[in-house]
């Protein structure tokens, strides 16, 4: 009877570590660095943070992960950050509006398939907690010359990188939405010429002209 | 953990084992393949047939290249200079991989041989290698051997230190001991090429003239990204005048104004020279990106289109 017992013990040993997903986490590292993090509702900036963890189950064995957010508890994957306002989109019918790729098809989803889009704007992340993403007006999207930054993020809704930061260029009009405010594309409201604000959930986004570039700050 | 860990070993030790087995075999090649690469000339063949199939693949790295001479919508007015910088382009990206047919003896040598397995059966091969022994045969090959060398002169990766003339001669009097064949030979080259083996020999040499055509389609790409830069140089030094003004503005598409001041864009997402995808939009007049648009092109007018740049801080413009 002993013997069985720890038989099934090495057993379910066996099946705990090879199970797909079972993991053994290194600790997370701050790797922000020099990137321009978006802004947090607090009005701080954001932290980037990685980690490596091995996965016996996994095709390579390995697996990396991404959190952003004020500690790398309490923020979440940016990829999800961008897969969740892309499906806050989708599901308002805003990309159904938009051309599909001709270069990227469809991709299996969690929830049925993804037509991947694309559009006349570059998107950049400018806050998290709330979310509020901007969308600069630039045909060079459509034609897939807009320079690539050194960080960016993908997602299957878009062929294109999504970028994030507190500046961005000061060519075109600009638009923005927020997935937690359940707010649908909208223009950015200008003050004057070189200012404009985005309100939601009592944190005020000021975007000042300086020069070539809007450079955003939370008040 | 420990008996989990030797589970591991053992499998991987089982793995390898099969693995080596598996290679070992690929490597036992059949003595009929071995003759037939041989008598069936079938590197050579498909080198020359490679390198006429090539052209497609230099077409579009000058395209390519052209692009970066001057982007799209600049060239109007410069028939000229376009037709130059496309023979320039051409003969630099000649001389560029000029030789290089030759520099993969066993990687040719692997695909010869992985082909004539893969596409021809034991008997199918004895029967091919009979074929190409016969008068006929041998002369038929000789003939298809010295017309693709001819017609892959100054194609790219040839040797190009011959002159024409002596391949031009080598075809003709290859062609014409074929039509000197007797009627009995010529017979049997049509029954060969007609059966069934013949058939499948046909299936291997095309699939050889595929493999040297990408691998050559291939070191194309490889010296556009490594010669840009010096062969826009040198088609910009050489021609001068002849070309648009140098820009950094990258072309994006056209812009037409309709009778109601409606903007319609079409945008061209361009990738290697080639038209990836192509994108309409329409901005009429009370929409919030008409005024982005227009400002782009402020003195169109209904009816006009206008080409339209992107310079590198992003801002739009209909001028190079």
């Amino acid at each position: 009877m002993r013997t069985q017992i720890v038989l099934a013990g090495f057993v379910l040993a066996a099946m705990i570590l090879i199970a797909p997903g079972s993991v053994s986490a290194g600790p997370w590292q701050d790797t922000t660095g020099e990137r321009d993090m978006p802004w947090l509702g607090n009005g701080t900036r954001a932290r980037f943070y990685e980690r490596d963890t091995w996965c016996l189950g996994c095709p390579t064995g390995s697996r990396h992960e991404q959190h952003w957010g004020k500690r790398f508890l309490g923020g979440g994957s940016p990829y999800d950050t961008v897969y969740r306002a892309f499906s806050f989109l989708d599901k308002a019918g805003v990309l159904a509006q938009w051309p599909d790729s001709k270069t990227a098809g469809s991709v299996g989803g969690a929830t049925g398939t993804i037509e991947t889009r694309t559009s006349p704007y570059v998107f950049t992340v400018v806050m998290l907690e709330p979310t509020i993403v901007l969308m600069r007006f630039d045909l060079g999207a459509l034609a897939h010359v807009v320079p690539q930054p050194e960080h960016y993020l993908l997602t299957p809704f878009y062929d294109q990188p999504i970028e994030y930061g507190t500046r961005i260029p000061a060519t075109g009009s600009l638009s923005w939405f927020s997935p937690d405010a359940r707010q649908t594309p909208t223009p950015v409201v200008l003050d004057g010429p070189d200012r404009g604000t985005i309100t939601i959930k009592g944190v005020q986004l000021v975007l000042t002209r300086h020069g070539d570039d809007w450079i955003t700050t939370v008040e | 953990m420990r008996a989990l860990a030797s589970g591991w070993v053992v499998a991987a030790i089982a793995l390898a084992s099969v693995l080596a087995r598996d290679a070992g075999a690929t490597q036992h090649h059949a003595p009929s393949i071995a003759r037939l690469a041989t008598v069936s000339r079938a590197g050579d063949l498909a080198l020359s047939r490679g390198r006429i199939t090539a052209q497609d693949h230099l077409d579009r790295a000058v395209a390519m290249t052209v692009d970066a001479v001057s982007p799209p919508g600049t060239w109007a007015g410069h028939d000229d200079g376009l037709a130059r910088a496309r023979r320039e382009l051409a003969r630099l990206f000649t001389a560029a991989t000029t030789g290089d047919e030759h520099a993969r003896p066993a990687w040719l040598s692997y695909v010869v041989r992985h082909s004539l397995e893969m596409n021809l059966d034991e008997a199918e091969r004895l029967q091919a290698i009979t074929f190409y022994e016969s008068p006929g045969g041998s002369a038929w090959l000789a003939k298809r051997l010295t017309e693709s060398a001819h017609r892959a002169f100054q194609q790219p990766f040839g040797p190009d230190g011959e002159a024409e003339a002596p391949l031009a001669a080598a075809a003709t009097a290859a062609a014409q001991a074929f039509e000197r064949l007797p009627a009995d030979e010529r017979e049997a080259v049509r029954a060969f090429t007609e059966s069934p083996a013949g058939d499948r020999l046909r299936c291997a040499e095309d699939y050889l003239r595929l493999e040297v055509s990408d691998g050559f389609g291939s070191d194309l790409e490889l010296v556009a990204a490594r010669q840009q830069t010096e062969f826009v140089a040198t088609v910009r030094g050489h021609l001068g005048d002849a070309l648009p003004r140098s820009t950094d503005k990258i072309w994006l598409g056209t812009v037409t104004m309709e009778s109601d001041r409606t903007l319609a864009a079409t945008i061209e997402h361009r990738d290697a020279a080639r038209v990836a995808g192509r994108y309409e939009v329409r901005y009429a007049p009370d929409t919030r990106h008409h005024a982005d648009l227009l400002a782009a092109v402020p003195t169109i007018a209904p009816g006009e289109t206008r080409q339209l740049f992107r310079d590198p801080h992003g801002r739009m413009s209909d001028r190079p």
